[in-house]
Formats: C-alpha cells, structure tokens, sequence
C-alpha cells in the first residue's frame, strides 16, 4: 500500500510535469483575445469575418494568410455565439467566459457526457472521460478505449493535464469535496481552464443544465428539442399520476433495508411518478430502516432499484437478466410481506438505475407512474419512449430498450 | 514477392505439373484482387464525390457585350470561403457581394461566404477565350471542403455558345488529390490484403 511518502513523491512530481508541459506547448494556454476580433472590440462583426476569410484564402499570392485554427474558431464563434465571447454560468452558480470554441474537453461524469451526446457533441471534441464512462461499451460504444484520466476519487492529474484540455466538467452537487479537490489542483496548475460543474442528473435541474451545455456548444436548437421531449413525456405523467390518490410506496435502493426520503433525487422521481413514499419524512435522505416499519405502513407498491451493489445484472450490458425475477421472488418471500396491499395486489416491481438515476430518469418515471396509477396510464409507452431517446437524441440502436432488461416485471 | 512465392513452390514440391496450375491461379487471382481494388477505388470516389457534390455549384449563362453572369449557389447557410480561378484574359466586372466580401486578384476571385444561399459575378471574356473556370470551396465551421460543381443538371448553360469557355465548368465536384489518394492506397492495401490471403489458402 503506498505510504505518505509515496503520496509527496507524488505532490512534488506533479509540478514538475505540469511546468514542463507548460513549457513545451504554450499555446494550450487559453486566449483571452476572441479570435477574428480584428479592431478589439470584442465582436467578430461580419466585415471581420469576410476579411479574415479573404486573408486566408489569398494567403498564397498577396497577403499573409489568417492561422486556420483562428479562422476556424472565429467562424464558429459569429454562428454559434453571435460574433462575442459566450459567458455560461454552470450549475453551481460560478460564470465562465469562453473567447473560444471547446475543442478537447475532459468530462468526468457520465450524465454530462450522455446529455452532451443529446446535444450532438460528438467524440472528437472529447479529449478523455473517466475510467466509469470507458468501461460502459453498450451505452457508450464509441468511448471504449478512449482515453481516460482516472475518476473523480482516483484522479489521473498528470494524465488530465497532459491531455491539454481546453475544459473540464466536473459534478457540481454530488461528491462535492472531491470534485473541489480536482477543480482547486488542476487550476492550480492551468489557471486559465474553465472548470464546468454541471450535474445533469438531478430531475428538477436536469434541463437548465443541459440548457447551459447547449449554451457551451452552440446547439441550442438541439437542446430546445431535448427539452420539448422531456416536457412532452413528463406532460403525460403528470396527467398519470394526478389521475388516481397517490398509492403508499416502499422504495428500496440497491442496499437491503436502505430506502430514500425527501431530499433525495430518488424520492422526487416517486413523487413526480404519482406516488407517496412511506419513508417522505425520514430525517435522513437514504435511512436504513427496521424491516418490521416496512409492515407497519403496509405499502401497496414496491419498487426494488438494481444496477449496483450485489444487484448488478440487467440494464445495457443485459448480463444476468434472469436475475430480476429471483430479486423479485425473494421481496414477496421477505418475511411477513405476504401479507402487504403490494404483495397481495401483485405490485412489487424491480426497476434498473440506468433509467432512473440519470438523465434517463424520465424513462424510469414513466414506468413507475404507469405502475402507480394503471388506470390512467393510457397515454404512458416507456418502451416506446426509451426507444425514442436512444435512437433520436443517444444515436444508439433502439433495440436495446428491452423492456426485460430494465423492469421487471416487463408487461 | 510473386518470384517468391512460386519458388517455395518449387522447393517444396518440385513438380512441374503443380507449378504450372499454381502460375494459372495466381495470375487468376491477381487478375480478380486487381479489379476488385479497381472497384473498391472507384466506388470509394463516387461516395467521396457524392458527399460534397452539389455543396457550391456553378451555372454560367451569357449577359450582354461579351459578359457571362456566373451564379454561385451554395447549399445550406455557411461561413466558407470561394476560389474561383478564371481563364487568361477574363476581367471581373460586377460581384453581388459587398465590397469587403471578396477580392479579385488578377484572374483570380476570392469570395468569402456569410451565409449567402447565391452568389453572382459578372466576368467579360477575352476575344479569343481558352480555359475554363476552376474553383474550390471550404467551409470553415464544418471543416470541409470541395470543387465547385457544375450545374447539378450537368448542362451547363445551353444558351452558351460552345466556343465561350466560361460555359465549361469544373467538373461536377471532382474528390480532392489527397482523397484520390486515400483511395487509391486503401484498394491497394485490399487488394494485398486479399493476395496475401489467397496465397496462404489451400
């Protein structure tokens, strides 16, 4: 186990390779000058634009030539940003100015990669992902083997900086401490790149963060249809959900006996699905609870989350979804829950976190508000709703919106 | 590498027979790897060309006293830049742009897009006119590029006596040298993959 010797070894080699690569490429250092802004002014006006343009293409016979790269950007910046420096404000309030297009970023979060992907940000402008994202092959194909720079508790510094990133994005909420951590070190050495801290998991931010990212990128008519597909879905479970008296759940997290309460995103997603969690007013957000108070308020549905824990089966990767029907099998066998509304009613239900914990949680929600309230569920297709998602705004194969491998049961 | 080949032949079998079906085969073979890397290159240029094709197109069509109004059209709303080389001779006299949207440089005119969907220039040709236009397109946010192209109807403009050069446009959206090129070694390298596959079936 390497010891706190190791750890300074580490301290005071990382200076130095951040001093050496500054050294060799000055010119990853951020521009504050917006390119194509000839006279200063801070707008690429659209004279700027042309003479840049006829510099460059009479580079060879008249007059020396506008850098491509320049042109490039300044091109970018008068379509996508009106000619002038963008100013994003992310999710944790700090505002960044960008005088340029982000061409090779660092993300560390998956739902901010997948919310990217929505946007149309393509893997040439990523310049490296966490470990988590790399080893996601069916969600995330085109970033098997791509390169990565840790995790966010186990952070690559040497590899991040090498990489010459020109962003990093960063959670804003969760694991706060450590994501400071990396923000306070990596700007330590390159005080001039923009660290984004963006969630885009939480349901009640989830589409003002992918509005700032659709700000960042320049599509914001892509985002603008994000949006209207996520309002449209959750529009009909809305309708769903206030059709019938909210029924008691009981939601179980991927640990027995942990449930979620107000406070916690998970209990949100029961709330938004129509439902009334017995566990709302538990001080904790995720309390461990004494099995006999499950009994007491007698739930007339059960969720059980999978995905993670020892309940990893199912989902994308699809491996061991058998599994949901023995995790189903053993809820009804718990002791004493034969006699529950929910097990009596047959409505214990498991439901896989890839659908639910992300910016996929619309999809999760549907289910759950079509297991909640089935008789007003008419207009709720989540299959059909999943496949949507992942074919028009992921551009992965429908086909991997089976139904088996996220719910159970399917039908 | 053909050498080669037959004379471990040779060593190992020594007959003649064999050698001989083996020398019918191979050239069989390499005969077929050679129109397979044949197609493989000119299906690779017809996807490349069709791409790009139709990006910035140009139409040509007589204007008055020895003038052709050249219309550019450039297909969806973009921030590229137009060369357009004239042939010896040829004097621009008119551009639809303003006048910091383009440059003309002896025979050559410099045109930077903003999001124009059509471009005109008025040109005078010379009284013995040779040559043709030659242009080339970039697009600078997409980062891509091409030939201009001739009329997608591949008629140029029927109005123009065949004598004007300036009727003959590039052709329609020719794929870059370096494209070609790709292609070319890309059906090489098939084309070896496959031989280097035949000669060790059996």
């Amino acid at each position: 186990m390497p010891g706190k010797g190791g750890d300074e070894a580490m301290n005071r080699m990382v200076p130095c390779v951040i001093a050496a690569i500054l050294v060799l490429s000055p010119l990853v250092m951020a521009d504050a000058a917006l390119p194509g802004d000839l006279d200063g002014n801070g707008v690429i006006a659209r004279e700027e634009l042309a003479s840049s343009i006829l510099a460059r293409l009479s580079s060879g016979t008249t007059a020396p030539g506008t850098p491509l790269t320049d042109l490039r950007d300044a091109a970018w910046i008068y379509v996508h940003w009106g000619g002038t420096a963008r100013t994003v404000t992310d999710s944790s309030g700090k505002s960044l100015t960008l005088t340029r297009p982000l061409r090779r970023i660092i993300v560390m979060n998956s739902e901010t990669l997948e919310t990217m992907r929505s946007l149309g940000v393509t893997r040439e402008r990523i310049a490296a992902v966490d470990k988590f994202i790399a080893q996601k092959p069916e969600f995330f194909p085109e970033y098997a083997g791509h390169p990565s720079v840790g995790s966010i508790w186990a952070p690559d510094y040497e590899k991040m900086l090498a990489m010459r990133p020109d962003a990093l994005f960063l959670y804003a909420s969760v694991s706060r401490a450590e994501c400071d951590e990396i923000e306070r070190r990596v700007t330590l050495s390159r005080p001039d790149l923009p660290v984004f801290r963006i969630d885009c998991y939480r349901p009640e931010t989830y589409l003002d963060d992918a509005a700032r990212l659709a700000e960042i990128f320049g599509a914001e008519e892509k985002g603008a249809r994000l949006a209207g597909f996520y309002t449209d879905a959750l529009k009909k479970v809305d309708a769903a959900a206030s059709s019938s008296a909210p029924p008691e759940v009981y939601f179980e997290t991927w640990n027995d006996f942990k449930t979620v309460a107000r406070g916690s995103g998970y209990h949100d997603k029961v709330t938004m699905a129509g439902g009334a969690n017995i566990f709302r007013d538990n001080p904790a957000e995720y309390p461990e609870i004494d099995p006999e108070s499950i009994l007491a308020r007698k739930p007339g549905v059960v969720i059980k989350l999978a995905g993670s824990g020892k309940y990893v089966f199912g989902g994308y990767s699809g491996e061991n979804s058998t599994r949901f029907a023995e995790v189903r099998d053993a809820l009804i066998g718990r002791a004493g829950w034969s006699s529950t509304p929910a097990v009596r009613d047959g409505r214990v239900y498991v439901l896989h976190n890839a659908i639910v914990g992300g910016p996929q949680y619309l999809i999760g929600v549907t289910y759950m508000a079509k297991w909640f309230h089935p008789d007003g569920a008419e207009d709720l297709d989540p299959e059909s709703l999943h496949r949507t998602y992942l074919q028009e705004f992921q551009g992965l194969d429908p086909g991997l919106a089976r139904p088996d491998r996220f719910v159970f049961p399917a039908t | 590498m053909m050498n080669c080949y037959f004379f471990i032949h040779i060593l190992r079998d020594y007959n003649h027979y064999y050698l001989l079906y083996h020398i019918q085969r191979t050239i069989h073979m390499m005969r077929g790897h050679l129109i397979a890397g044949t197609i493989l290159l000119l299906l690779f240029a017809v996807v490349v060309q069709g791409a790009f094709a139709g990006v910035v197109e140009r139409s040509v069509e007589p204007a008055e006293q020895s003038t052709y109004r050249v219309v550019l059209t450039i297909a969806g709303e973009r921030v590229a830049g137009i060369t357009e080389v004239l042939p010896p001779g040829t004097e621009v006299r008119e551009v639809s742009l303003p006048a910091g949207q383009y440059r003309v440089d002896g025979t050559t005119l410099f045109l930077a897009v903003i999001g124009e969907p059509e471009i005109t220039y008025v040109v005078r040709a010379p009284e013995d006119p040779t040559g043709a236009i030659r242009g080339t397109w970039t697009d600078f946010v997409l980062d891509e590029g091409g030939t201009v192209a001739g009329h997608a109807d591949g008629t140029e403009s029927p109005q123009v006596p065949s004598a004007a050069p300036l009727t003959a446009g590039t052709p329609k959206a020719a794929p870059s040298l370096l494209l070609l090129l790709a292609g070319t070694m890309a059906g090489m390298a098939c084309a070896a993959r496959c031989r280097g596959k035949g000669g060790m079936r059996r």
